[in-house]
């Protein structure tokens, strides 16, 4: 552990320290409100920060900070729940077309490629509008839109390992297929997936934000995103009401991609040292004085 | 030549059947259908009026045979009829597809410009403080929701300084002459392109600034170095042109995201592009504008990566090289 912290840089644990975060807020937030997010109070409506409502209220005179906490677990469910299922399915696809190569693999690569000319908030958009808003279908079609990405980047670990001295000799001395996949190549291509894991999450939160923002989301739960579609009409009067929501969406999505980053860097320590190496010939020549 | 290109095209194609048929299979397992959301909307309806409004729109008939159909009207250039907006679909697309590409193209030109310069700075100067201040903003722009940041830029310049438009393409009263609506056009997209391009040009800037350092880490800079070439002609005989190629597939990669970013855009903007249009259709369940929605943006993917590979081989002697070897 103490290994891996020292691994990430100051950028990483930044991140690591604010996904922490998040997923602290979504797991025990909700819990600790004393106030329920959803409830409407006429009497105050659209109020700028106090100490009574810390965030302000929004036009329906709901608390923002409640909002906040109660988003926090919408996103860490939706981001959790479908990068794991796109995950699951990009591996198997990419996997099978990367290891297979041939006819089979052609033809998986065009359906990847299929998904990934759509682009993937009106795939999203479509899926969510046809099937309707609850946040299983949400969390479903995120993951549908996402697995290409996993899916290409196993696909092209898999083609490389798989001509890779030590999995010929693995084959060689007998080793069944499934074998070969689970106890080799799955285990070297699982820290790319990793660090990639990461990205997607962000991207994921932000796209269910995309959807609420677009009055697709499930009704009966707070989204940041429907809290900030909710704000356009009011961002003549209240300068509070899109700021938190966003704000909370933001550093998510920072922790998030500071963290992805960062995994990235610190697993291909060839490209980190290739960077520190360039840095410092490039000092005395490039640098102006 | 001719053959790369036949194969390109052909693929093309098999993409877009492969588009309108994914969307066949997403609506035979939809529950619902289109015609109760319409009639739903005018209060109680008889069953013989849906009957035949759902003969009138071809719906009656098996799946099987509407997908027939709807591949042979598209073979014609025939992207059906909008069940909400009663109008061709294709109409619809082409009276605001303009807007948007105005907005996009305009965004991702001048940001791939800003994109560029950042990265080369901060690739010149890598680990120096400027590089430091530049990739913690690139990071941040990065993760910013796009209509988020719309919100904020209209708060904080329209609503607080007046210094841009609100709303809107076009002011109520501009005076007369093309120079003076071109200038009015010029200040409406100001805002909206800025929220669209922060994204862009973070993502520029970090594989221009990737690319470069890589590049200026190869024997051949080391080499003019030795032989004392100046660290200008160097960094621009030698260095950008190699480093440059990769802005130009970054393009081509983030076009998706750009595009839906623009529908977002627009909503928060009132930009009179496709996101009204979009949002309405989309929520209103008009399958056949979801369709078209879902081809026209798979079309425009498919040709904008065509377009970065003609750059490409423009650019990149060894592409060149190669196609007449």
């Amino acid at each position: 552990m103490g290994r891996f912290i020292r691994a990430l840089e100051p950028a990483g644990i930044l991140g690591l320290a604010l996904v922490t975060l998040l997923i602290l807020v979504g797991l025990f937030g909700p819990s600790l409100l004393t106030v329920d997010p959803l409830a409407t109070n006429p009497a105050a409506t659209l109020q700028a920060p106090s100490a009574a409502h810390l965030f302000g209220t929004d036009n329906l005179g709901r608390d923002t900070l409640a909002g906040i906490v109660a988003g926090a677990r919408t996103a860490l469910l939706v981001g959790f729940l479908s990068v794991a299922f796109a995950l699951v399915l990009g591996l198997a696809i990419g996997a099978t077309a990367g290891y297979y190569g041939g006819a089979l693999d052609a033809v998986l690569d065009r359906v990847i490629q299929l998904f990934i000319i759509i682009p993937r908030l009106f795939l999203a958009m479509t899926l969510v509008s046809l099937f309707g808003t609850s946040i299983w279908t949400v969390i479903v079609t995120i993951g549908l839109v996402s697995w290409p990405q996993v899916a290409r980047l196993t696909r092209a670990e898999f083609k490389t390992l798989r001509r890779a001295e030590y999995v010929e000799a693995t084959i060689a001395a007998g080793a069944t297929t499934l074998r070969v996949i689970l106890r080799h190549l799955i285990p070297n291509t699982l820290p790319t997936l990793i660090a990639n894991a990461s990205l997607l999450m962000s991207a994921a939160i932000l796209l269910e934000a995309g959807l609420a923002f677009f009055g697709l989301s499930d009704p009966s739960r707070v989204s940041w995103g429907s809290m900030l579609s909710n704000a356009q009409q009011f961002l003549l009067v209240s300068f509070w009401m899109p700021l938190f929501p966003g704000l909370a969406l933001s550093i998510t999505g920072l922790g998030l991609n500071l963290l992805g980053d960062s995994l990235t860097r610190a697993l291909s320590p060839k490209l980190r040292r290739s960077v520190r190496r360039s840095t410092k010939h490039l000092k005395p020549a490039l640098r102006r004085p | 030549m001719i053959k790369a290109i036949s194969l390109r095209l052909l693929s093309a194609v098999g993409l877009l059947w492969g588009v309108v048929t994914l969307s066949f299979i997403l609506i035979h397992f939809a529950p619902g259908d289109p015609i109760s959301s319409l009639v739903g909307e005018n209060g109680g309806a008889s069953p013989e009026f849906v009957a035949r409004l759902r003969a009138q729109y071809g719906l009656d008939q098996p799946i099987i045979s509407q997908y027939g159909i709807y591949l042979g009207h598209l073979l014609r250039g025939d992207l059906g009829y909008s069940i909400r907006f009663q109008t061709p679909v294709w109409d619809l697309f082409r009276e605001r597809l303009p807007a948007t590409l105005l907005l996009l193209v305009t965004s991702i030109v001048v940001f791939s410009i800003f994109g560029m310069i950042a990265g080369v700075y901060s690739a010149t100067r890598a680990g120096s403080l400027g590089d430091s201040a530049i990739r913690i903003l690139s990071v941040l722009a990065f993760s910013l929701p796009v209509f988020w940041f719309a919100q904020l830029l209209i708060a904080l310049f329209s609503v607080k300084l007046h210094l841009f438009p609100v709303f809107g393409m076009h002011s109520l009263f501009v005076r007369p002459g093309l120079w003076n609506s071109v200038r009015d056009v010029a200040w409406h997209v100001v805002l909206p392109a800025i929220a669209l391009g922060a994204w862009h040009m973070a993502v520029t800037q970090r594989f221009v600034r990737t690319s470069l350092i890589q590049v200026l880490h190869e024997d051949y800079i080391r080499t003019a170095m030795a032989k004392g070439v100046s660290r200008r002609a160097i960094l621009m005989h030698h260095a950008m042109r190699n480093a440059l190629l990769p802005v130009v597939t970054i393009t081509g990669i983030s076009f998706g995201t750009m595009l839906t970013g623009a529908t977002l855009t627009e909503i928060v903007f009132g930009w009179p592009g496709l996101g009204r249009l979009i949002l309405d259709g989309v929520l209103g369940r008009d399958r056949p504008l979801i369709i078209g929605l879902l081809l026209i943006s798979a079309l425009l993917t498919i040709v904008v990566d065509a377009l970065t590979d003609v750059i490409h081989g423009l650019l990149d002697p060894r592409i060149r090289a190669g196609r007449h070897r």
